[in-house]
């Protein structure tokens, strides 16, 4: 209800006045009327004394008396409390299990309730005792790609995705020379599971990116972290990519799965239906495309004395490129 | 596939098998003692002693004797490769017993189309061989049923997934196919070819030559008599000849390997399917025709029987949209005709605002639902059904809870589905930098602006009707949508305090087709009068309160203020598709993993030969397109072709009609002349 604030406050400063002026008036000593007979107020005094010593008749009965007995003090019983004799002391429990705990979590909440702020809004449906846990939540920070009321902030950090042209990715697709060094998985590199090149498989070179191959062309210095080769980054960006498929929830952060793409369609480019990107209904962490690993398309070719995959049943883009569908959708 | 002698001769060096593999089939004949040669051999001729004119006949003979003789002894590697070698030889066999000739002079001798001789040179078939499909294995249904529904490789190779009922009328499915189109048709007889004859190298049995023979013969019959073999009683045998390929196929891609390895028992459909082939390519109970495989289909059910406990189910949706669905059904099925009637309007927004502040999960937090005075029971009960539905995908039991349920419940449950079928479609994500760059470059050309964007790229979302109120471009029926399109759709706005708000308008229910009881076609549906009115006033009354749900729907709607959403350097998915701004033309755009230029993705309707829309302009009179169809005229100018507009009034007849490509330079010159036909270059 809405009440006027300057009348309150006045009703309050008239209360404070007229119990100041009562408790002055207790104080003062009271004034003694001197007694008249005759006078209708030392009649009344005379009932008053009568009636009281009425009063005392009748509670003291006759006979009940108590047998007097000496008073009797009594001293408590005291013990140091210490972690020899009490361990107790020293655990630490997080909840203490007390009778009331109900009616404390009520009181906690309903002074909360009463000491939120009047424009946020009402919770008075909500039991006394799950507010905490509903206070819990929503004081706590939105995840930032479900909250739609809050964009997301325009000058953030973003990926920087380089574009790599099929004849960049060949010089990749070969036996490390020189000082160039091997890819990061080692044995495991999926350079020696290709089946058409036998017993003359090889660990591929690391890729560089373009920036990173640009920056050792300038100061002749690799990256101080050995990178993957390009079949195993593409395979590593892949398996990244069905994980998130078949979790079936889309990608959890707000992140993406490659640090390049390829070029498709265009002349001397890759064709798309060779390539992986993010289906239409879910972002599963691909903008664009990146060729699709698959061990049967690479050839063992060898030039000038060294060993190369050549990505052979990979064709180039031609117009109408296959007897099915145009274009591969997901 | 490399020299198959080449890869064999090391394995059989200092054997008694080694000239088999020196050389070729010529250097084999020439060496070859014809004493070695027995009766016994291959011998359709029946010959009893070998002669010089009959060398080749016997070396394939002793060839094929021996290299049978090797196989069973030979590495698995080897046996892979001795199968090929033998392979080799076998389209030379089975000519010469088609035209029963076998001596020397017929096989050596060229009548026109190349010597007999020469189907040795022909290509062995193998694994390698089979159409290249591969890149489509990553499309198929591994995870959910989102498959691309027009391709046939893919709709083929999901059914072949161990899952539940995927063969159903697979016959059907796949003979209309490979009627349809012959590369599936090619398809399937490769596949099949590689499963029979045991070309994959993981096959353990393969057949003997002799059945080889067969199977080849009748493979290579037309295709009328195999689609006929198809309809015939073997649609579980073309079931496990797709599995055998989709398990060759995904080994070779190693990150789907990997994955589906963890989530299928996919080593176990693995093992099944070589199990089960191996035991097709026995070849038990053999008849006259090799394709009749008796008792092949009852065994290869009995299999299936087996792996019942290993079969994967894959989400066809989420738990809150199946909810939501059956809670659709209830109202229909009850006549209710409010929306909301128990539980408070605000409540929704509260459980969105929770649900916000949490981390996407596969589950849905039911428990919150006692904050809403939800009783324990009822959130024991629903949590127990999520969990079974997210484990086996099995909703049986939700139907019969949801009918149990008081209204305030109900609702309550109705709405945290919605809350988290929301968070899981709204989400918002980062673009990277380039295309960032270019949308802004983009937006700027488009509204032609010097400064910083401010607000523009912000358009409207309704949460409650889950409408998207930008134009995004798009094709419909090979027509260019929206590229010109400014502003939003069916949106108000208060005039006091210009909010927006969804001016959504459900249309009416359909007056479908009902089924009517008309005598003469439905004379055997027993039913009295008083029954049909029964049921048709059950259906008015259906009809009548799903009409003012619609009703109550576009109320909520016209109350419920729309979000603002920048577009800009961000993905927005919502319902099913993600929304952003074109790079290129700078209108709104759905996602679509289809239109890529070398900058990037891109709407696939603003450019056309390479050329910006906007950008399109009469090449003689500089007016521009808009929005009407130009068809691009080719051109030469020096030399080189090219494509040019012309808008209708300089688009002459004599242009339109000429039959070669004409110069760019006539067309200028007929254009300034104002020719009414083609005139001859001196002119």
């Amino acid at each position: 209800m809405y009440r006027n604030p300057q009348k309150k406050q006045m009703s309050l400063a008239d209360s404070f006045s007229r119990s100041f002026q009562e408790t002055k008036s207790n104080k003062r000593p009271k004034k003694k009327i001197d007694s008249d007979s005759d006078s209708g107020k030392e009649e009344e005094i005379k009932l008053k004394e009568k009636r009281i010593k009425k009063k005392r008749k009748i509670k003291s009965k006759k006979g009940v008396k108590k047998p007097s007995t000496f008073k009797v003090r009594h001293v408590v019983k005291k013990e140091s409390v210490d972690p020899e004799k009490c361990p107790e002391i020293l655990s630490v429990e997080q909840e203490f299990n007390t009778a009331s705990t109900e009616l404390i979590r009520a009181e906690n909440n309903f002074f909360s309730i009463r000491n939120q702020d009047a424009s946020k809004k009402d919770f008075s449906h909500v039991r006394p005792y799950d507010y905490p846990y509903l206070r819990h939540l929503i004081q706590k920070k939105p995840q930032e790609s479900f909250d739609i009321y809050h964009l997301k902030d325009r000058s953030s950090l973003r990926a920087k995705l380089e574009a790599v042209s099929r004849s960049y990715e060949k010089e990749f697709l070969r036996e490390p020379t020189g000082n160039e060094r091997s890819c990061l998985m080692g044995d495991k590199c999926e350079g020696l599971n290709i089946s058409q090149a036998k017993d003359r498989v090889f660990t591929l070179r690391e890729f560089l990116l373009p920036s990173e191959q640009s920056q050792y062309e300038k100061t002749g210095k690799y990256p101080s972290e050995v990178r993957l080769c390009l079949m195993c980054k593409r395979v590593e960006i892949m398996r990244a990519f069905f994980n998130i498929k078949a979790d079936g929830m889309g990608i959890k952060e707000d992140c993406i799965l490659q640090d390049y793409r390829n070029l498709v369609n265009i002349k001397g480019e890759y064709r798309l239906s060779d390539c992986i990107v993010s289906s239409r209904h879910t972002y599963e962490g691909l903008t664009d495309p990146i060729v699709l690993h698959t061990r049967s398309v690479y050839k063992l070719v060898e030039k000038n004395g060294l060993r190369y995959y050549d990505q052979w049943k990979m064709a180039y883009p031609v117009e109408n490129q296959h007897f099915l569908v145009d274009q591969p959708s997901h | 596939m490399e020299d198959i002698n080449k890869i064999l001769f090391p394995h059989f060096a200092s054997t008694p098998y080694e000239k088999l593999f020196v050389g070729n089939f010529v250097d084999l004949v020439n060496t070859f003692n014809l004493n070695d040669w027995k009766p016994t051999m291959w011998n359709p001729k029946h010959i009893q002693t070998p002669t010089e004119e009959f060398s080749i006949y016997c070396t394939l003979g002793w060839l094929i004797e021996k290299v049978e003789e090797i196989i069973p002894t030979a590495t698995h590697t080897n046996q892979y490769y001795l199968t090929l070698y033998l392979d080799k030889h076998l389209p030379m066999i089975i000519h010469m017993e088609e035209v029963n000739k076998y001596n020397n002079s017929y096989l050596l001798t060229d009548y026109g189309d190349g010597a007999p001789i020469k189907f040795l040179e022909k290509e062995v078939f193998h694994e390698g061989m089979l159409p290249d499909v591969l890149n489509y294995i990553p499309n198929c249904s591994f995870f959910s049923d989102n498959r691309q529904k027009t391709n046939p490789v893919v709709h083929l190779l999901s059914k072949a997934l161990p899952q539940r009922c995927t063969i159903r009328n697979l016959r059907e499915i796949i003979s209309d196919y490979c009627r349809k189109y012959d590369d599936i048709y090619n398809f399937i007889i490769a596949c099949m070819k590689c499963s029979l004859l045991g070309l994959y190298k993981t096959s353990t049995n393969r057949p003997s030559y002799r059945t080889r023979i067969k199977i080849m013969q009748q493979l290579d019959t037309n295709k009328a008599i195999m689609l006929q073999w198809m309809m015939k009683d073997h649609q579980q045998l073309l079931f496990y000849i797709i599995k055998e390929f989709l398990v060759f196929g995904v080994r070779q891609i190693p990150s789907i390997f990997e994955e589906i390895n963890q989530r299928y028992y996919w080593e176990n459909f693995e093992s099944c399917v070589l199990k089960a082939m191996n035991m097709v390519r026995k070849f038990e109970n053999e008849t006259k025709n090799i394709l009749d495989f008796p008792n092949v289909e009852y065994k290869l059910i009995s299999i299936n029987k087996q792996q019942v406990h290993h079969l994967y189910r894959p989400k066809r949706h989420s738990f809150a949209t199946t909810v939501l669905t059956e809670i659709e059904k209830f109202d229909d099925i009850k006549c209710v005709d409010y929306i909301k009637k128990c539980i408070p309007t605000d409540y929704i927004d509260i459980m969105y605002q929770m649900a916000i502040r949490v981390p996407l999960n596969i589950k849905i937090p039911f428990d919150w639902l006692k904050c809403f005075n939800v009783s324990s029971n009822t959130i024991e009960n629903i949590s127990n059904i999520q969990e079974i539905y997210n484990q086996e995908g099995s909703k049986s039991n939700l139907k019969n809870f949801i009918h149990s349920l008081n209204r305030y419940e109900l609702e309550a449950i109705r709405d945290l589905c919605t809350v988290f079928q929301r968070k899981r479609n709204v989400r918002i994500f980062l673009l990277p930098a380039h295309i960032y760059k270019q949308q802004y470059l983009a937006m700027k050309k488009k509204y032609e602006i010097k400064g910083p964007l401010g607000d523009i790229g912000k358009t409207y979302i309704c949460l409650h009707c889950k409408q998207f109120k930008g134009f995004c471009n798009h094709i419909n029926k090979g027509k260019r949508v929206n590229l010109y399109a400014y502003g939003h759709s069916k949106i108000l706005v208060e005039d006091d305090n210009l909010k927006l708000y969804c001016g959504k308008r459900c249309d009416k229910v359909d007056a479908k087709k009902r089924h009517s009881n008309l005598q003469q076609y439905s004379s055997f549906i027993q039913m009295d009068d008083e029954e049909k009115q029964k049921l048709a006033i059950e259906r008015n009354k259906k009809r009548n309160s799903k009409e003012k749900r619609k009703d109550l729907k576009n109320q909520i709607c016209a109350n419920t203020e729309l979000v603002s959403v920048n577009l800009i350097g961000v993905l927005m998915q919502f319902y099913d598709n993600m929304y952003t701004i074109c790079p290129v033309c700078a209108n709104f755009m759905i996602f679509d993993s289809k239109y890529f230029t070398e900058n990037g993705f891109y709407c696939g309707c603003c450019i056309e030969h390479g050329k910006l829309y906007s950008n399109i302009c009469c090449e003689w009179c500089k007016v521009p397109r808009g929005n009407e169809t130009w068809t691009p005229i080719l051109v030469k100018e020096n030399e080189e072709k090219k494509n040019i507009y012309l808008c209708s009034n300089c688009h002459k007849p004599w242009i339109r009609n000429s039959d070669g490509i004409l110069e760019l330079e006539t067309i200028k010159r007929g254009l300034i002349n104002k020719w009414k036909r083609l005139q001859h270059p001196s002119n």
